[in-house]
């Protein structure tokens, strides 16, 4: 009787809208009484937050994006896209793909996305021909895209979970890096071909590639243009390390940003700098809560349990993976990605692995299905962000991202049932 | 002639109050600045060293990672006074205005609780800490670092308090 009454009791006291860390804490709280732990532990737990190793690249990387999204960045990034690739058929839609996956790698999915590129790609693709409904859509659902290409702060924070559960020596942040690129340019691809496919009763006219443009957006972006090579090159070129490659992003972006293109002002940088860093402190509260938690449930031995529990009722990999994806699809439209990571990947890593399935493939899938939870009814975080942003009403974005949310969801099961695609680049 | 009665001691005493709290506000974000500017320069250094001189400084990851610990919690107690923490927000948003603001009050003085009792068990953590001497990194008494668990908490326990009080006063405006 008391155990579910206390469940309910939290359950409400979480969609009343207590704060996720609070939540946490009190499940752990509740765990350690009842397994007649002294609850010293809980600040023990809190400390191990300067104990994980790689974690300080979340605040580099969060600073890094909240300075490029600060600056015109976005502005560059879209004329340099467009280009580039504007001559193609369905040239603007794709541009505003890619450039919006290459931004959500920086900037992590918080919704800075619609907010900085959405506002230019909006009036751009309306301008080109492209139908309201089509236009809305697309940057409502482009806003989490890239969720899955370096340096994405998801990537990491999963990364940084699973190293904590002590698998196997494979897992890195940077074979994460490396397998989430094929199935992130298959989410594009298919986007881009799903819009052109929708748009062929509307023709838009070609534009022409135009090489004198092309080398004014280049050299408009010059100081820009390696930070991804600069990144993924410095990482595997064994220059240096994951947590070294964000401070020295860090600090090139303020470089760069303050000193070079003189588009935030010195005082302003003090603004960013704090301004990411309550972002960057919500975030690892939560993960510092959840390693009480974390010790908890492998204390009480709960993913086993549970993997028992399941084992009566799905067998096959296969099936397992289904529940899997409907699972995490709701999961994503009620929880935001960090904290869906930090609290239900403890639980389901020991239970994947059951099934066999590799650690690396997991997180790709967990993210790629958490990128749908974005812009899933009701509570998806950009339905509400392109809401506002547009000045839309949220019922109207259910319906116009809907397309795009079936064309990711195909995405997603090509992802999760074709582990090969998440594994392939690796070298084991 | 100037009354002395005219300004009423209390409410000056209300006012150095507001005014130290908006400076120690102002502190915190220095504090983070400072934090991560340390983090930042800390790993270029380490880098530019080992490229340099072959050998980084031994207590500079031990340092980093304890930065870390404190933009957490330094961070944390900023996102309560902002009310920017992440939170599920499904039934709140369809509630009216009234109910939704005594749910609230309840959901920061549950938060407050919760809070407080980390706070409280963080003391001991930092008593025990202290007499086993722990070293957190090079020379540095672990307990030191570590008292930011229980100062945090209580800080934010505070300002969850004062987040209730404000729901009834703003109720009270309206």
């Amino acid at each position: 009787m008391t155990p579910v009454l206390l469940t309910t009791g939290l359950i409400l006291l979480a969609i009343l809208g207590t704060p996720l860390f609070a939540i946490i804490l009190a499940v752990s709280i509740v765990g350690f009484l009842y397994s007649g732990i002294d609850l010293t532990i809980l600040a023990a737990e809190i400390y191990r937050i300067s104990d994980t190793p790689l974690l300080v690249a979340l605040p580099l990387f969060t600073f890094a994006g909240y300075v490029l999204s600060s600056s015109r960045t976005p502005q560059r990034l879209v004329f340099l896209t467009r280009a580039l690739l504007g001559w193609m058929p369905g040239g603007l839609a794709i541009v505003a793909f890619v450039s919006c996956a290459l931004f959500t790698a920086f900037t992590g999915a918080s919704g800075v996305t619609i907010v900085a590129l959405g506002a230019i790609l909006y009036p751009a693709l309306r301008q080109a021909g492209y139908q309201e409904d089509f236009s809305l859509g697309l940057v409502t659902s482009s806003g989490s895209l890239g969720l899955l290409l370096p340096p994405s702060l998801p990537l990491i924070l999963y990364g940084i979970i699973a190293q904590q559960m002590g698998t196997d020596e494979t897992l890195t942040i940077k074979a994460l890096f490396v397998a989430g690129i094929l199935p992130g340019l298959l989410m594009v691809g298919l986007l881009s071909l799903w819009s052109v496919w929708t748009n062929r009763h509307h023709p838009i006219p070609l534009v022409t590639f135009s090489g004198r443009q092309a080398l004014r957006a280049i050299k408009e972006a010059k100081w820009e243009i390696p930070l991804p090579f600069f990144i993924i090159g410095g990482i595997y070129g064994g220059f240096f390390a994951v947590s070294e490659a964000a401070a020295v992003t860090a600090m090139y972006v303020v470089v760069v940003e303050v000193f070079v293109y003189r588009e935030i002002r010195f005082r302003a940088l003090g603004k960013i700098m704090s301004e990411s860093m309550v972002m960057v402190g919500s975030i690892l509260l939560i993960l510092a809560a959840s390693l009480a938690f974390t010790n908890f449930i492998i204390d009480a031995e709960l993913p086993m349990r549970l993997f028992e529990l399941i084992r009566n009722h799905v067998t096959s990999k296969l099936t397992f993976l289904i529940c899997l994806n409907l699972f995490l699809l709701c999961l994503g439209a009620i929880l935001d990605i960090f904290s869906a990571i930090v609290i239900v990947v403890p639980l389901l890593l020991p239970v994947a692995a059951s099934y066999g399935i590799d650690p690396i493939h997991l997180g790709i899938v967990f993210l790629a299905n958490m990128q749908i939870g974005y812009i899933t009814p009701p509570v998806g975080m950009n339905l509400f962000i392109a809401s506002y942003r547009f000045h839309q009403p949220v019922d109207r974005l259910y319906r116009v991202a809907l397309p795009f949310m079936i064309v990711l969801l195909v995405s997603v099961l090509v992802i999760t049932y074709w582990p090969g695609l998440s594994l392939l680049l690796i070298t084991k | 002639m100037v009354n002395p009665l005219e300004r009423p001691e209390p409410k000056r005493w209300l006012e150095d109050i507001t005014h130290l709290l908006r400076w120690a506000c102002r502190l915190e974000e220095v504090l983070l600045i400072a934090i991560l500017t340390g983090m930042v320069s800390m790993a270029v250094v380490q880098i530019g060293m080992r490229t340099m001189f072959h050998y980084g400084l031994v207590w500079g990851d031990g340092l980093v990672k304890m930065l870390v610990l404190w933009v957490c919690i330094l961070g944390a107690m900023v996102a309560v006074r902002q009310e920017k923490h992440i939170q599920i927000d499904l039934l709140a948003r369809y509630l009216p205005i009234q109910t939704r603001k005594i749910f609230r009050s309840v959901v920061y003085v549950f938060s407050a609780g919760i809070c407080f009792t980390v706070a409280y068990y963080g003391v001991q953590f930092v008593k025990l800490e202290y007499t086993y001497k722990t070293l957190a990194f090079s020379a540095v008494p672990a307990w030191i670092c570590e008292t930011i668990i229980p100062f945090g908490f209580t800080v934010m326990a505070f300002r969850f308090i004062i987040l209730t009080l404000k729901q009834f006063n703003r109720s009270r405006a309206n």
